[in-house]
């Protein structure tokens, strides 16, 4: 049996984020990524591209092919794991092979939810979180006139916004309300859905789907989808986007979970030796000051990193992350963070509207909890970092929706120090020496 | 590494470094001839803020530890490894907007025209970047480093 120092279950954001911290710290520890999939690490949010404009896996992977073999790791592609062995400390894989590790990451991620829904393993249904996902969707595109997008969240928006560039028809069935209700707020769904429908596609809110049906008895293939009202829709293509759960059969029994794997500041779960990051996880909302599942990406490689660093001895404790979005689809741009449905009890809300987008930020005594922009998006960085420190701006808040509103709009306090720490020192020699600057010089004057 | 710094308490505003900059990356050195007839400002990395009499330079900082580059979904925000500079691979950006944010600065937004994440490239086509050629008040500087160290990055 083969003994590595770290085996990483897992090849996307959260293992590779791991494998890469490992690698700054210790260069010689052998370590062993499985992935059940068969292609290097890869952009899991691009895989719209391949719909939309044919792009191929090569365009997508976030390290070059050499990556694993530069780097010394072993990468076992179309590897499923099967068993975790506590505590002889071995992984079964699902060809009979066993490995031995000393440290364990679970960078399992989340699967796609298929909900029990009649006809739902008819020919022509889909899930839409793979490369093979999206290949398998590109193959049958050339037979469809009409696909049902079923789920108005970030994924289901995604493949809409895919498909209506192929110019197929798409209609999105939300059970909500509204769509992106987890994301933003009512009126950020507003106009979400305003501009699907300009694209072309249809919204159906408040509706669930009861069957996905076929018409010849003989033939699985989707020819409509029943609604709860009754409504048929033709389709031959159907996507299922309601969500995704954390990927967690492999750690059953073996680590202790609630609704993720439980993890301390360091990743560690509560058995020795065993980690987890990413998807799979219940990680520190700071916003909310709770234990959640937080399923997205940057979290996912933040918390990778962190685990990587504890297991190669260097422990480093998570800042704690929160919900965030940003949507790039249908020609929109909204991005999201923390609470953005506020409650008037508990919640102060300040908001501001132009002709082409608006901003909300959502304060908790005095303490900004979420935010929500649709349009010029480009200084929310400022109020999601002060978001973060939890920085008190009862005394200021009015500035942070204004139309002018930047760094300079924050005491400076919080910004001298904090935003700019090299600036303030750009007169003192010994310090400039102390980080590493050669020479601090001005340029000619030329205009 | 080479970056710009700004000396905010001798930035008076001008907005000069931002005219220069988006001049620059619109191709043509001379803004009159950059931004004729143009209705939206062509890409540049700079914002200028005024404040009553305080204003300041802002652009990206190409941090070590850059937020922006954890949070791309795509990889197409990098570290690139002989200049030391956070830059953007513009046939990978799908726009997506979680880098700006993330960005503690505001210094990445997303152009109007391309649809894709624009910021300071750090002008590594010039011997001095063009806002520092262009600040009439010596606000602007150029700090040079040793490049930060890091691990291999997608290419």
């Amino acid at each position: 049996m083969n003994t590595y120092e770290y085996v990483i279950v897992g090849n996307s954001a959260g293992g590779l984020s791991a494998a890469r911290e490992i690698r700054t710290i210790d260069q010689s520890g052998g370590l062993l990524i499985l992935s059940d999939e068969q292609y290097p690490a890869y952009s899991r949010p691009l895989i719209a591209k391949h719909i939309s404009h044919t792009k191929t896996i090569e365009a997508m992977e976030l390290v070059p092919r050499e990556f694993y073999v530069d780097s010394h790791m072993e990468w076992w592609p179309g590897t499923r794991a099967v068993r975790i062995d506590y505590p002889e400390r071995t992984v079964l894989l699902h060809d009979g092979r066993c490995v031995h590790w000393n440290s364990l990451l679970l960078a399992t991620g989340s699967s796609p939810i298929v909900p029990p829904i009649e006809g739902v393993t008819r020919q022509g249904v889909h899930t839409f979180t793979t490369y093979c996902d999206a290949e398998s969707i590109t193959r049958q595109l050339p037979s469809v006139r009409h696909v049902v997008v079923i789920g108005g969240g970030f994924i289901g928006l995604s493949a809409a916004d895919a498909l209506r560039h192929r110019e197929v028809d798409v209609t999105i069935v939300e059970m909500q309300s509204r769509v992106l209700s987890t994301m933003v707020d009512e009126e950020g769904s507003t106009r979400i859905e305003e501009a699907v429908r300009a694209s072309g596609a249809d919204v159906i809110t408040g509706r669930r789907v009861v069957s996905i049906n076929g018409d010849h008895p003989e033939s699985s293939s989707v020819s409509s989808v029943t609604l709860d009202d009754r409504t048929r829709l033709q389709c031959e293509m159907v996507i299922l986007a309601v969500g995704v759960r954390p990927r967690t059969e492999l750690a059953e029994g073996v680590v202790p979970m609630k609704q993720g794997i439980l993890v301390d500041e360091f990743m560690r779960t509560a058995t020795p030796g065993i980690y987890a990051c990413g998807d799979v996880c219940q990680t520190r909302d700071f916003a909310r000051d709770a234990d959640a599942v937080l399923p997205v990406w940057p979290n996912a490689v933040a918390g990778g990193a962190v685990a990587g660093a504890t297991m190669a001895g260097m422990p480093r404790s998570y800042e704690g992350s929160t919900t965030m979005n940003a949507v790039p689809y249908f020609g929109l741009s909204v991005v999201s963070a923390g609470v953005v449905e506020h409650d008037p009890a508990l919640h102060d809300v300040l908001t501001r509207r132009d002709s082409t987008g608006y901003t909300k930020v959502v304060l908790k005594e005095g303490v900004i909890v979420g935010m929500v922009s649709v349009g010029d998006t480009s200084r929310c960085g400022i109020v999601y970092h002060l978001m973060k420190r939890k920085a008190n701006v009862d005394n200021w808040k009015d500035m942070l929706v204004r139309e002018d509103f930047g760094i300079l709009s924050l005491p400076d306090s919080l910004w001298r120090d904090q935003l700019t720490p090299l600036d303030g020192r750009l007169r003192d020699e010994t310090d400039n020496v102390a980080n590493g600057i050669v020479n601090l010089t001005t340029g000619a004057k030329r205009w | 590494m080479r970056r710009v710094l700004v000396k905010d308490d001798l930035c008076i505003g001008c907005g000069l470094c931002r005219v220069f900059c988006e001049a620059h990356h619109a191709g043509n050195d001379d803004p009159l001839k950059s931004l004729k007839r143009r209705l939206s400002p062509p890409a540049g990395g700079i914002r200028v803020e005024c404040n009553g009499i305080r204003s300041i330079s802002v652009r990206c900082r190409h941090c070590e530890d850059a937020p922006c580059i954890q949070a791309c979904l795509t990889g197409a925000m990098y570290r690139d490894y002989d200049s030391g500079l956070v830059l953007i691979d513009a046939d990978r950006c799908v726009g997506c907007g979680t880098c700006t944010l993330v960005c503690p600065f505001g210094a990445i937004r997303k152009d109007e025209q391309t649809g894709i994440a624009v910021k300071c490239d750090g002008c590594l086509d010039r011997d001095m970047p063009r806002c520092v050629n262009a600040c009439p008040n010596d606000a602007l500087v150029i700090e040079l480093k040793a490049a930060v160290s890091t691990i291999a990055t997608p290419a």
